[in-house]
């Protein structure tokens, strides 16, 4: 292995960078400056300077295709894995410029975790989805992982529900319950920030309405960006909205302006569900 | 004609068509077992060969067959892992890998005749291991690998792209997700298509006539030493497996009850393969229990 355990994570990039954004603030975690991701030829994301204040939650908002799921995939490098992808521009997590060669892709992707549209529990039990990320960081003492199996679960509010069946499979939990798990599998890993990517779009009322109660409890302790297509979820859950459409932000406010008062005319239609 | 009278005949044809592969089936299994099961008996499967007499039975034929399969096991399956692995998640579309997959075509459907005598030519004379166990564990390896490739990839290949996503996103590296999230996965397949080799590996026979041998020489159920050349292990001592001796006592077997018994051992091949299947499937699915909910 080439790359060091970085803690939290260490870097070699250049600083003066940092200071010579204008969008920088004191209290944002996580901020991008001109991010663009290219597929072959096609820009899907264009230039994109957003930045995310500690303990908030932020909504990604546009038509399909506008590149909102692509622009938070490129934060935690989920699209190096993806041929012909290419990014320029930066993404700064605590000043550290994400997309530097001297980064730690696997420190990176703990510290910001993510969950996927479709839950995706693996083949193993409720207890060990869980604690599959610390038992691979090398937590072996059964009691420390209990208690973070524990402490995740409650986090994501599945405890109560599972607490009596920790060892049967993960795939007998319903949808909303998985969702919640692997929510609870991120949270294991003691990241600061976590991404969203349409969480509650495959899952009934009910569950939706969980998963958003979590999201407003979470917000204390983290800073969560999260993809959505739904107005109304935006609305409820989040603090700040930014609006894309074409691989471009072309409003960024806090949700009440966003809605209330919106600038663009295209963001008025898109709330309004003229577009899209 | 209507839609409707099209579909009846459609379906009419359809089971016409499986009704005959059933009938030839259980015709087939029928007869091997109304004519091999009254020759079973304990003794039958526990004495050796007779050559001259009436009375002989398959006990090292029987543990022959097992011992080889479970030799091809071992060397084939982590080989097959490996390189089914490689092919699912590492090989990019390039023109070796195209051919490294042809290849693995041809392979599959060579003729087991030519692999036995490849095995011949290769670890019986080259390698100087002689007619010998690790010479047919190692020709069946040959004639097993293609198919069990194919059967990890394509396991390995079917788990969906969203559990790879998952164990990056968790921080895993791609080896680290491969063993922790797609191999557990992948194992249901991945049992089933060693049963289905394991089948056709303990039934083979022409792969074997010129590596392990057609002989048995007298071995000792009491000594378990596998230096030693009279114990069963000996991995050195040539070994007719129960599809070599059938074949054989049908061509040259001179004992006065030669039918009777290739019919009793046919019989129980077919036992020993229904077995193993069942053994396999208990044992694959205890696995997944355990990798999937302790």
């Amino acid at each position: 292995m080439q790359s060091v355990a970085l803690q939290p994570v260490t870097m070699k990039t250049d600083r003066t960078k940092l200071v010579d954004s204008p969008d920088f603030q004191r209290n944002s975690v996580l901020q991008t400056t001109n991010l663009s991701v290219y597929y072959g030829g096609h820009c899907a994301v264009d230039q994109v300077s957003l930045t995310f204040p500690k303990q908030s939650v932020t909504a990604l908002i546009g038509p399909s295709g506008c590149g909102k799921s692509t622009f938070l995939r490129s934060i935690n490098r989920m699209n190096d894995d993806i041929d012909q992808c290419r990014t320029e521009g930066e993404v700064f997590y605590q000043g550290v410029d994400l997309h530097s060669p001297y980064v730690n892709l696997h420190e990176i992707r703990k510290q910001i975790g993510m969950v996927f549209q479709r839950p995706v529990p693996f083949a193993k039990s409720i207890f060990k989805n869980v604690a599959a990320g610390p038992m691979r960081d090398g937590v072996k003492d059964k009691k420390e992982l209990q208690r973070i199996v524990e402490d995740s679960l409650k986090k994501a509010a599945l405890w109560e529900e599972v607490k009596d069946q920790l060892h049967t499979s993960a795939l007998s939990l319903s949808g909303g319950q998985q969702q919640r798990l692997c929510i609870a599998r991120a949270l294991a890993m003691q990241p600061s920030v976590l991404l969203l990517d349409e969480p509650a779009s495959a899952l009934d009322p009910v569950s939706t309405a969980k998963i958003e109660e979590l999201i407003s409890q979470l917000k204390k302790d983290y800073t969560i960006v999260i993809v959505t297509h739904n107005m109304q979820q935006a609305a409820r859950i989040s603090d700040k909205v930014a609006y894309f459409y074409m691989g471009r932000v072309i409003e960024h406010g806090t949700t009440e302006q966003i809605f209330t008062n919106p600038r663009h005319d295209q963001t008025a239609h898109y709330i309004n569900g003229r577009i899209g | 004609m209507s839609a409707k009278s099209k579909d009846q005949l459609a379906t009419a044809g359809l089971y016409v068509i499986v009704g005959v592969i059933i009938t030839v089936l259980a015709g087939l299994l029928g007869f091997v077992f109304v004519k091999g099961l009254p020759q079973i008996s304990w003794q039958f499967i526990t004495s050796p060969p007779q050559i001259f007499q009436e009375g002989g039975g398959v006990g090292p034929q029987l543990f022959n067959s097992f011992y080889l399969l479970v030799l091809t096991l071992i060397i084939s399956v982590p080989i097959a892992i490996g390189a089914g692995i490689y092919l699912a998640e590492y090989a990019k579309d390039h023109w070796v890998i195209r051919c490294i997959r042809v290849l693995i075509e041809v392979l599959s459907s060579l003729p087991s005749i030519v692999v036995g005598l490849f095995g011949f030519l290769f670890f019986v004379l080259y390698m100087g291991w002689g007619f010998s166990i690790l010479s047919g564990a190692f020709a069946l390896s040959v004639f097993n690998l293609p198919l069990l490739v194919r059967v990890v990839e394509q396991s390995i290949s079917s788990v969906p792209k969203s559990q790879r996503e998952a164990g990056w996103a968790l921080g895993f590296s791609k080896w680290e997700t491969i063993i922790t999230v797609i191999l557990p996965a992948a194992l249901p397949g991945i049992v089933t298509g060693v049963i289905l080799a394991s089948g056709r590996v303990f039934g083979e026979a022409a792969a074997l006539i010129y590596t392990a041998g057609m002989s048995t020489p007298i071995i000792d159920f009491t000594n378990w030493n596998p230096l030693s050349p009279t114990s069963p292990l000996n991995p050195f001592r040539p070994a007719e497996t129960m599809a070599v001796h059938i074949w054989k006592i049908n061509g040259e077997g001179i004992m006065p009850d030669a039918a009777a018994i290739s019919d009793g051992a046919a019989a129980l091949l077919i036992i020993s393969i229904l077995f193993f299947n069942f053994a396999s499937r208990i044992i694959g699915n205890l696995m997944f229990k355990k990798m999937s909910a302790n």
